[in-house]
């Protein structure tokens, strides 16, 4: 048995934009859709009933809204930290939910068969556990082999997504840091003392490398980890038919490992998110002054929330 | 890029998507959650500050109504110690006004009762007087037979010239 795993996201079909390329609907394009529509209309449902007594629903919701929500306050104070709230808190449940979203049941396993040939091979075959006596995998792999486009595929799982959420993160950092500051105060700021300016400067463009392949490189090996064990306890259930609670115990283990990875990954990302902002907006001193006094400082001049609220 | 899965026109769309998502997930899910949220806050800090001026008021009356009461239990003290000392008072008035009737009637009594001893002696001696001379009447008249007036005559006469020759001009 052949494993199959792709860095990039299957192509389902695409749309030509014209002068902006093509576009390629993905599985994890999809994906991403589909788990925004999902949070757009069951939280605002949620939302729409909410009363000072709430319901489950509501308290489940207003547990991590507010977990978020003291997160975010007490790095960035009341008054800024509830500026950065709407894009703090959007990345941190549209993150969980993608990372959770990868875990259901056929999410990367319903699909369809396609045929690639050896020169269009751009996935990586990680790992094959042969069945006994089925030896034709590897000429398959040569002339072309028959892979599983799967329909569905986590939107964390596909580095386009992630950059596109580093992105939007870079520009409302760069953004906050230009209002608090101006221009040339963001300028000066980063040239302080002057030549470490563009270490100043890579270190910005970094971020986006590092948020982006951070949540990527965890949920995408998160997944091929899972992929992997299941392919494993699959193995072993043919192999020993007896003891099969094994085939279900291993990837059961590595499913609650991921359940904790994809809230510690929506977790990080939002709350690097907000520092970066803080730190952009804040300026060094008063940063210090900030440690230093171990409270809130005031940010002079607040940057408009991502929501345009 | 590509073999990373990195494609322009996909970023561009996912950048607007996910755009579009926060502020679409602010309008209509975070944002109404976080104004409850708030809303509850503000609403529990009222409740306790109303607790606490409740509690305040709750003592501030009490208070109150112990120096009412104290005032009340002082005053009730006094009219009580008042209305003693009027009792007192009348009972010492009417006490001696008793005394002073009494006094009267006794000696009223008193005078009632002598009069009445005088006029009962008086009354006495007139009938002993009486008794005497009703007495000496029969005693008289039961003594007083021929040979007894005789003797009686003669004892008297006797006497008479005993007296006579005695005292010289006397009857």
């Amino acid at each position: 048995m052949e494993i199959h795993v792709s860095v990039k996201a299957e192509t389902l079909w695409s749309i030509d934009l014209g002068p902006l390329g093509t576009l390629h609907i993905t599985n994890s394009f999809l994906t991403m859709i589909l788990v925004m529509v999902f949070i757009l209309i069951f939280f605002s449902l949620i939302a729409r009933k909410a009363s000072i007594i709430p319901g489950r629903m509501q308290s489940a919701f207003e547990i991590a809204a507010q977990f978020v929500l003291d997160l975010v306050e007490g790095t960035a104070g009341r008054q800024f930290g509830r500026r950065i709230f709407p894009l703090c808190g959007a990345l941190f449940f549209f993150i969980i939910l993608s990372n959770y979203s990868g875990l259901l049941p056929g999410v990367g396993t319903i699909g369809k068969e396609e045929v690639h040939s050896a020169a269009e091979e751009t996935h990586a075959r990680i790992a094959a556990i042969e069945r006994p006596g089925d030896d034709s995998a590897a000429p398959a792999a040569e002339e072309g082999e028959t892979v599983l486009v799967p329909f569905l595929r986590s939107p964390s799982a596909d580095l386009n997504m992630t950059l596109a959420m580093a992105l939007v993160t870079f520009t409302i950092v760069q953004v906050a840091g230009v209002r608090a500051h101006g221009v040339v105060g963001r300028i000066k700021h980063m040239a302080n003392p002057p030549f470490l300016f563009p270490i100043e400067v890579v270190s910005e463009l970094s971020r986006i490398v590092s948020l982006s392949f951070r949540l990527f490189g965890n949920i995408f090996a998160g997944e091929v980890l899972v992929t992997v064990m299941y392919a494993m306890a699959s193995a072993i259930l043919e192999k020993t038919k007896y003891i099969a609670i094994f085939a279900f115990a291993i990837p059961t283990v590595f499913l609650f490992l991921e359940v904790l990875f994809g809230f510690v990954q929506a977790l990080v990302f939002a709350l690097l998110t907000l520092i970066y902002i803080s730190l952009a907006a804040a300026g060094h001193d008063d940063h210090e002054e900030e440690h230093a006094h171990g409270a809130a400082h005031p940010v002079p001049h607040p940057v408009g929330s991502a929501a345009g609220d | 890029m590509d073999a990373l899965g990195i494609n322009f026109a996909n970023l561009v769309v996912q950048v607007v998507a996910f755009l579009l998502f926060i502020f679409l997930f602010w309008r209509f899910a975070l944002g109404p959650i976080t104004r409850t949220l708030d809303a509850r806050q503000e609403r529990i800090r009222e409740s306790v500050q109303a607790a606490e001026e409740m509690q305040k008021q709750l003592a501030a009356t009490k208070a109150q109504n112990e120096a009412v009461l104290a005032e009340a239990r002082r005053e009730a003290q006094e009219i009580i110690a008042r209305a003693r000392e009027v009792s007192e008072q009348n009972i010492a008035r009417s006490r001696e006004q008793a005394q002073a009737q009494a006094d009267e009637m006794l000696a009223k009594a008193r005078e009632g009762i002598a009069a009445e001893v005088a006029q009962a002696r008086a009354e006495l001696r007139q009938e002993t007087a009486d008794l005497a001379i009703a007495a000496a009447t029969k005693i008289i008249r039961a003594n007083l037979d021929r040979q007894a007036q005789m003797r009686l005559i003669e004892e008297t006469l006797a006497e008479a010239g005993g007296r006579n020759g005695s005292r010289p001009g006397g009857a």
